[in-house]
C-alpha cells in the first residue's frame, strides 16, 4: 500500500489556534507562533498570576494565549465567546463607558500576514456600514499597539447551531421559516450595502432569548466593489458544509450574492431536516459532493428509505423530521440549491419574501424551473391577469439587462451584472416556455398571442445593449413566434449575429438551422428551406461528425423535408440513419424524438412506394407510443393519426378505421376538440365510417365527440350544433330514429333562450330535426320548426337570402299539406328576393322555388 | 521545602543555553556558509551530513507519497544521502533556494528522476548506511497510517515542520539532561509537552515539587518560551538570511492551519 492510496481520517484541531494536531496531540502550529515572538520577548516577565495580568499591550494578544482576565484597550476582557480561524471574541468590560460588549480581535497577530490583519479590518469596516435590527451592530473600532480590533453589541442568547444542538437538531418549520425571513431580510440588507457574507452557517447566527435573530460574523466578507479577490483557498474559507459549489471549486471571481443564498438554503434545510445537504466523511468529500452531486433528496416517500444511513452522520446525530413535507417549502430550499447561481432565487431578499408568502399561506412564487405546471394552470383560471404579468416581466427583463449592460460597461459589479444576465435568460426561457405550451396544447385560449410577442419584439428591438444578447433575445422570441412570424424574427436575429465580428460559428450555424426548419414547416418556403437545411446539415456533419445529436437532428429536418418536395428515397435513407442513432442513444435527444423521427420515417417510406415497411415502421410506433407515452399524450394521438391516414391511403381502411377512432379517444384525453389534428382525425374517421356505412360505430365516436365539446367548448357552441346535427343524422342511419328525435329536441330546449326563442346556433339542429320529420312525412310538425328556423335567420342575420331558399321550404311544406294559396305569396317573396342572389341560392334554389310555384299556382288539386 | 527557582535566573540560563550552541553543530545560518563557500571543507560536509540527516523523513515520506513502496523509499533515501554528501555534489550547490528546505526537496525530486540514481543503486550494498535501516523500518509504520490527502509536496513539507519540531525537541532534551535538577526539568517537560495522556494537574505539579501554584505555572510558561527560543535557532540554521525566520516560521504555521 503506498501513502496516496490510503484513507485519511480528518485531523483534530487545536482548540486554540485551530491548527492539525499531529498524532500525539502536539500543536506545531501554537509552538511555531511562539518562535516567531520568542526572541523579542524573551525579556519580558509577567507578573504574578494570581491576579489581572497586566502584560503590555503591545505583547499581551500578539501571544497565542492569555490568562482571563486580563485588560486591553481599556477593557477587561472577562470570557472567550467564540472563536474561529482568524479571530478570537471575547465577553468585555468596557471600563469607560461602563458597559458589556464583545470584543472581536486577530488570534495572533503575529501570525498573521498583512492580508489577513487588512481582511479584519475589511470586516470592520463592512459592519461599521451596516445598520439593521438582526445584524450584531458595531460599537467601536480600534487599534492598539499594531493589533486591531472591534467591539459589538453583546448577544445574550447562543448560537443557531448551539441551540440545534440542544433541541435535538430541528425546530418546527413555521419557526425556522420565521426567522430564516428575519435573516434573509438581514443578508439582503448588507447585499445592498455591497456586501456579501461569504461564511454563512447556524454558528453566526445568533438567537437572543425572545427568539430574534442577529447575524454576525462578517469575518469573509467582501465589498462588492473592491477589486480585491480572494486567493483559491482563501475562497474555500468558509465551512464546507455551506459553501457553495462555485466557492467549493474555488471559483472565486464567481462568488457573488447568490452564493450567500445558497448557504441560507442549506441552513434551511437544515433546521426542517436536522441533516445537512450535502454528507461525508472528510471536508474534501463535503466539497466534491457540493460541487459535483445533488443535494440529499428530501422530497418524495420513496427516498425515505435511503435516508436511514446518511441521516446518522447528521450533525446532531438525532432527527426528528427528515423530510420536507411541505412541497412549496421543499421547492424554495431546492432552488436555493441550485449548482447554477443563476437558477437560485434572485436575491436574499427575494428568498424572504418568498418565505413569508409561504408563512402567510399564499401560494410562492418560485417553481422547479422544469414544470410550468402550475404556473399555467393559473394562467388558464386567470388570462388577462396572466396577460398583462407577463407584459410587466418582459419589460422587466429586458429593462434590467439594459441597466446591468451599463453597469458592465462601467466595469462595476460585473460578475453580478453577468449573473442577472443569466438569470434574466432563465426567466425569459419560464415564460416563453409557458407561452409555447400554451399555444399548442391551448389554441382556442384567449391569450392573443400575437399581441403579445409584437409588444415583446417591439421592446426587444429597442433594445441598445449588449448586441449578441439581443440576438439571442430575438431568438428566443422567435421560438415562440408563429411560424410566418418566427421567419421575421430568426431572419433580424440572423441578420444582426451575422454583423457581429466575434460571433461563435456554432451559434450562428444554429441560427442558420433553426430559420431553415421554420422554412421548411411552411409549405409557402419549403423549398427555399431546402438549400439552408442542406448547408446547415453538411456544416454539423464536418464540424461536429455524423453522430452528434446536433447533426442526427438537422438530419431528420432535412430528411423529412426532402420528403416533402418530392425526393423520397433519398428521404427514407436519411431518416433510417437519424432513426438508428436516436434509437441509439435516446437520452441525447429531445424527449420522443424517437417516436417523430419513426414518424416521419414511415411518411417517406410510404411516399418512396416502400408501402409494406411504411406500414411495418408505423405499426411500431403505434405500439411504441402507446408503450411509452399512453393513451393520455398528445403525441400518442399524432402517431396513431399518422398511421391511420397511410393506412387509409394503402386501401387498409378497417386498420385506418380503427386506428383513427383510437387517435380520436387520445386527443379528446390530450388536447382541445377544435385543434387541427383533433379535427383532422375526425374527419377521417367519419369519411370512412360513413363509407363503410358502418354508422353504429359511427355514432359511437360522435357520441364521444359529442361529450368532448361539451367538456371543451361552450355549451351553445356552433361546431357541438353542427355535431349534434351529425350525430342525430347518424342515429337514424343506423336505425335509430326515436333516439335522434329525443337528441335534437333536448338540444333544442338547451338552446332556448331565458326570454323566449331560439339562440342562433341552434341553427343546425332544427335543420337537421326538419330534414328527419320530412321524411317521416310529419309536415305539420316541420311546418312549426320551419317557422321558427326562418324566424332565428331574420333575427340574426336579416340579410342572408339564405332565409328566402327556407321560405321557399316552407312553401313547400304548405304544398304537401294541401295548402297551396298559402304558399303563393311566401313563394313570390321568396323567388324575388332569391333573384337578387348568388351562387348556389341563384342557380338551386330559385329554380326550385319555381317549380314550387308552378305547383302552388294549379292549387290544391293539382298540387303535389 | 525545596529551593524554588528565581525566574529571572531561570530565564538568563534560557539565554545562555541558546547562546551556547556548539557552533560546529548548530553554525547561525550554516545554510547561507554553504551556499557562499561551497568548497570542500570537510567541517562544512560534517555539519550537511548532520543537517541532512535530521530531515530524512520528509523525504521518506514524500516518496512513498509518489508511489515507492517501503524498499524502494528507503533504498531512494539511502542513495540519496550518498550522493548528497559527495564534494561534487557540495560544489554543485545550486545558489538560487534561499531555504534549506526546498533546495533539499528539490534536489532529491531531480535525484529520484535521474540516471544517477540508478548508477548508485547499481553501486548499493556495498554502500554505506547512512540512515539507519531500524530507523527507516519504524518510518514504515508511520507512513501506513499517515493523514494523507495531499500532493506528496505539501506532506513533505508538513513533516518537514515536525522533523524541525522534533530537533528542536531533541536540543531541549539534550539541555535537560545536562541539569543539576533533572527530574524536576524531566517533569515539567512531560508537563509541557505531553499532553496525550490524561498527565496530572498543574496544582498536583506544583504540590510534588513543593511550588506555589503560579510559580510551577510560571516555569511551566518559561520552558515554552525557551523551547520557542530553540525552535527559532533550529530555523535560523535552515535559512540562508536572518531575515527569513519569521517568514519561514510563519509558512510552517500557516500550513498547519490549512491542514490534511
Amino acid at each position: 500500500m503506498t501513502v496516496a492510496e490510503l484513507k485519511s481520517p480528518p485531523a483534530e484541531r487545536c482548540p486554540v489556534c485551530q491548527g492539525a494536531l499531529e498524532p500525539d496531540k502536539i500543536c506545531l502550529r501554537c509552538f511555531f507562533s511562539e518562535a516567531i515572538e520568542a526572541i523579542e520577548q524573551t525579556e519580558n516577565i509577567y507578573a504574578d498570576a494570581g491576579g489581572i495580568a497586566s502584560a503590555p499591550a503591545s505583547v499581551f494578544p500578539r501571544l497565542g494565549r492569555i490568562t482571563l482576565p486580563c485588560d486591553f484597550a481599556r477593557h477587561r476582557l472577562v470570557r472567550e465567546i467564540a472563536s474561529g480561524g482568524m479571530g478570537i471574541v471575547y465577553e468585555a468590560r468596557d471600563l469607560r463607558l461602563k458597559r458589556t460588549v464583545a470584543i472581536k480581535m486577530v488570534r495572533c497577530v503575529a501570525l498573521a500576514t498583512q492580508d489577513e490583519v487588512a481582511r479584519f479590518r475589511a470586516e470592520a469596516e463592512a459592519v461599521a456600514n451596516l445598520d439593521h435590527p438582526n445584524i450584531v451592530s458595531l460599537y467601536d473600532v480600534g487599534d492598539e499597539d499594531g493589533v486591531p480590533y472591534f467591539t459589538m453589541r453583546l448577544v445574550a442568547g447562543e448560537s443557531l447551531s448551539a441551540r440545534l444542538q440542544r433541541t435535538g437538531g430541528t425546530i418546527p418549520a413555521a419557526q425556522a421559516v420565521q426567522l430564516m425571513i428575519k435573516v434573509a431580510r438581514a443578508v439582503q440588507h448588507a447585499h445592498e450595502r455591497g456586501i456579501l457574507h461569504r461564511d454563512l452557517k447556524p454558528a453566526n447566527i445568533l438567537v437572543e432569548e425572545d427568539g430574534e435573530p442577529q447575524l454576525t460574523d462578517f469575518g469573509l466578507a467582501k465589498m462588492l466593489d473592491s477589486d480585491t479577490q480572494l486567493t483559491r483557498s482563501q475562497a474555500q474559507l468558509g465551512t464546507p458544509h455551506y459553501m457553495s459549489p462555485e466557492q467549493a471549486a474555488g471559483r472565486s471571481r464567481e462568488i457573488t450574492t447568490a452564493s450567500d443564498v445558497w448557504a441560507l438554503g442549506v441552513i434551511l434545510y437544515q433546521l426542517l431536516t436536522a441533516r445537512l445537504p450535502f454528507i461525508g466523511d472528510t471536508a474534501p468529500e463535503v466539497l466534491r459532493k457540493v460541487v459535483d452531486s445533488e443535494a440529499e433528496p428530501f422530497t418524495t416517500e420513496r427516498h425515505r428509505a435511503s435516508l436511514g444511513t446518511s441521516m446518522s452522520t447528521s450533525l446532531s446525530g438525532k432527527v426528528a423530521s427528515s423530510v420536507i413535507h411541505d412541497r412549496d417549502l421543499a421547492t424554495i430550499v431546492a432552488r436555493c440549491l441550485e449548482k447554477d447561481p443563476a437558477r437560485r432565487p434572485p436575491s436574499a431578499g427575494y428568498l424572504a419574501e418568498e418565505l413569508e408568502r409561504w408563512r402567510c399561506g399564499d401560494p410562492i412564487r418560485l417553481r422547479q424551473v422544469t414544470s410550468h405546471e402550475r404556473f399555467w394552470k393559473w394562467v388558464r383560471r386567470h388570462k388577462a391577469a396572466a396577460c398583462a404579468i407577463v407584459l410587466t416581466s418582459t419589460s422587466m427583463i429586458v429593462g434590467t439587462t439594459v441597466s446591468v449592460w451599463q453597469a458592465m460597461v462601467a466595469k462595476r459589479a460585473q460578475h453580478a451584472a453577468e449573473w442577472q444576465l443569466a438569470d434574466a435568460d432563465a426567466a425569459t426561457d419560464l415564460m416563453l416556455g409557458t407561452l409555447g405550451n400554451l399555444a399548442t396544447e391551448y389554441e382556442d385560449a384567449a391569450l392573443d398571442r400575437h399581441t403579445l410577442l409584437t409588444h415583446l419584439l417591439e421592446q426587444v428591438r429597442t433594445y441598445s445593449g449588449d448586441p449578441l444578447r439581443k440576438v439571442r433575445l430575438l431568438s428566443k422570441l422567435a421560438d415562440a413566434a408563429p411560424e410566418a412570424q418566427a421567419i421575421l424574427v430568426r431572419q433580424e436575429a440572423l441578420a444582426l449575429a451575422e454583423s457581429l465580428p466575434g460571433i461563435d460559428e456554432m451559434e450562428l450555424w444554429d441560427l442558420r438551422f433553426a430559420l431553415a426548419k421554420e422554412k421548411a414547416v411552411q409549405t409557402r418556403t419549403r423549398l427555399e428551406a431546402m438549400p439552408g437545411l442542406k448547408s446547415a446539415y453538411e456544416w454539423y456533419l464536418g464540424r461536429l461528425g455524423a453522430e452528434n445529436p446536433k447533426t442526427v437532428h438537422a438530419a431528420y429536418q432535412l430528411g423529412r423535408s426532402l420528403n416533402f418536395t418530392g425526393s423520397h428515397e433519398q428521404a427514407a435513407d436519411l431518416l433510417a440513419q437519424a432513426l438508428a442513432m436516436v434509437d441509439k442513444k435516446a437520452a441525447a435527444y429531445e424527449k420522443n424524438a424517437t417516436l417523430l423521427y419513426r414518424l416521419d420515417y414511415a411518411l417517406a417510406l410510404n411516399s418512396a412506394g416502400r408501402k409494406a415497411e411504411a406500414l411495418e415502421v408505423g405499426r411500431q410506433n403505434v405500439t411504441m407510443a402507446l408503450k411509452e407515452l399512453g393513451p393520455k399524450s398528445y403525441l400518442t394521438g399524432r402517431v396513431l393519426l399518422n398511421h391511420a391516414e397511410m393506412c387509409e391511403a394503402q386501401g387498409g381502411l378497417e386498420e385506418a378505421a380503427t386506428t383513427g377512432t383510437q387517435g380520436l379517444a387520445v386527443f379528446f384525453a390530450s388536447a382541445s376538440p377544435v385543434v387541427r389534428p383533433t379535427q383532422r382525425c375526425l374527419a377521417l374517421v367519419i369519411r370512412l365510417r360513413q363509407r363503410s356505412k358502418d354508422f353504429l360505430a359511427l355514432a359511437e365516436v360522435l357520441k364521444l365527440t359529442l361529450s368532448a365539446y361539451q367538456s371543451g367548448l361552450k355549451g351553445d357552441d356552433l361546431r357541438t350544433t353542427t355535431l349534434v346535427k351529425l350525430y342525430s343524422q347518424t342515429l337514424v342511419a343506423a336505425g335509430g330514429r326515436q333516439e335522434a328525435e329525443q337528441i335534437n329536441l333536448d338540444w333544442l330546449k338547451r338552446l332556448q333562450k331565458p326570454e323566449g326563442g331560439l339562440r342562433i346556433t341552434a341553427e343546425p339542429v332544427l335543420r337537421g330535426h326538419l330534414e328527419l320529420l320530412r321524411k317521416a312525412e310529419r309536415y305539420a310538425e316541420a311546418e312549426n320548426y320551419q317557422r321558427q328556423l326562418i324566424a332565428l335567420l331574420a333575427e340574426f342575420r336579416p340579410e342572408d337570402k339564405q332565409r328566402w331558399g327556407d321560405t321557399s321550404g316552407l312553401a313547400q311544406l304548405l304544398i304537401s299539406q294541401g295548402r297551396p294559396g298559402e304558399a303563393v305569396p311566401l313563394l313570390e317573396a321568396a323567388i324575388a328576393q332569391l333573384e337578387k342572389a348568388e351562387g348556389r341560392l341563384k342557380e338551386e334554389v330559385l329554380p326550385l322555388a319555381k317549380s314550387r310555384m308552378e305547383v302552388a299556382r294549379r292549387g290544391p288539386n293539382g298540387g303535389r | 521545602m525545596p529551593e524554588i527557582e528565581q525566574p529571572d535566573e531561570r530565564m538568563n540560563a534560557a539565554n545562555s543555553e541558546i547562546a551556547s550552541v556548539p557552533a560546529g553543530l548548530f553554525p547561525a545560518t550554516m545554510w547561507t556558509q554553504m551556499l557562499v563557500a561551497g568548497d570542500d571543507d570537510s567541517e562544512l560536509m560534517r555539519a550537511m551530513e548532520h543537517l541532512a540527516l535530521g530531515y530524512w523523513r520528509p523525504l521518506y515520506l514524500f516518496a512513498r507519497g509518489r508511489d515507492l513502496s517501503h524498499e524502494a523509499a528507503a533504498d531512494a533515501v539511502q542513495g540519496f544521502f550518498e550522493h548528497l554528501l559527495t564534494r561534487e555534489t557540495l560544489r554543485h550547490v545550486e545558489r538560487r533556494d534561499t531555504r534549506f528546505r526546498t533546495w533539499l526537496l528539490a534536489c532529491f525530486t531531480n535525484w529520484l528522476g535521474g540516471v544517477r540514481r540508478q548508477e548508485c543503486a547499481a553501486k548499493r550494498g556495498a554502500g554505506m548506511e547512512i540512515v539507519p535501516m531500524e530507523e527507516i523500518r519504524a518510518m514504515e509504520m508511520e507512513a501506513t497510517t499517515m493523514v494523507v490527502a495531499d500532493a506528496p509536496e505539501s506532506v513533505f513539507d508538513r513533516r518537514w515542520a515536525r522533523a524541525v519540531f522534533d530537533r528542536a525537541l531533541q536540543r531541549l532534551d539534550l539541555d535537560i539532561a545536562g541539569k543539576e535538577r533533572r527530574p524536576y526539568f524531566e517533569a515539567l517537560r512531560k508537563q509541557v509537552f505531553d499532553i496525550s495522556g490524561p498527565g496530572m494537574t498543574w496544582e498536583a505539579f506544583a504540590e510534588q515539587f513543593g511550588m506555589e501554584i503560579g510559580a510551577a505555572r510560571k516555569a511551566g510558561h518559561d520552558l515554552r518560551q525557551r523551547f520557542a527560543g530553540l525552535l527559532r535557532a533550529e530555523v535560523r540554521c535552515i535559512v540562508a538570511e536572518e531575515g527569513e525566520v519569521d517568514s519561514e516560521l510563519r509558512y510552517l504555521a500557516n500550513l498547519l492551519l490549512e491542514g490534511p
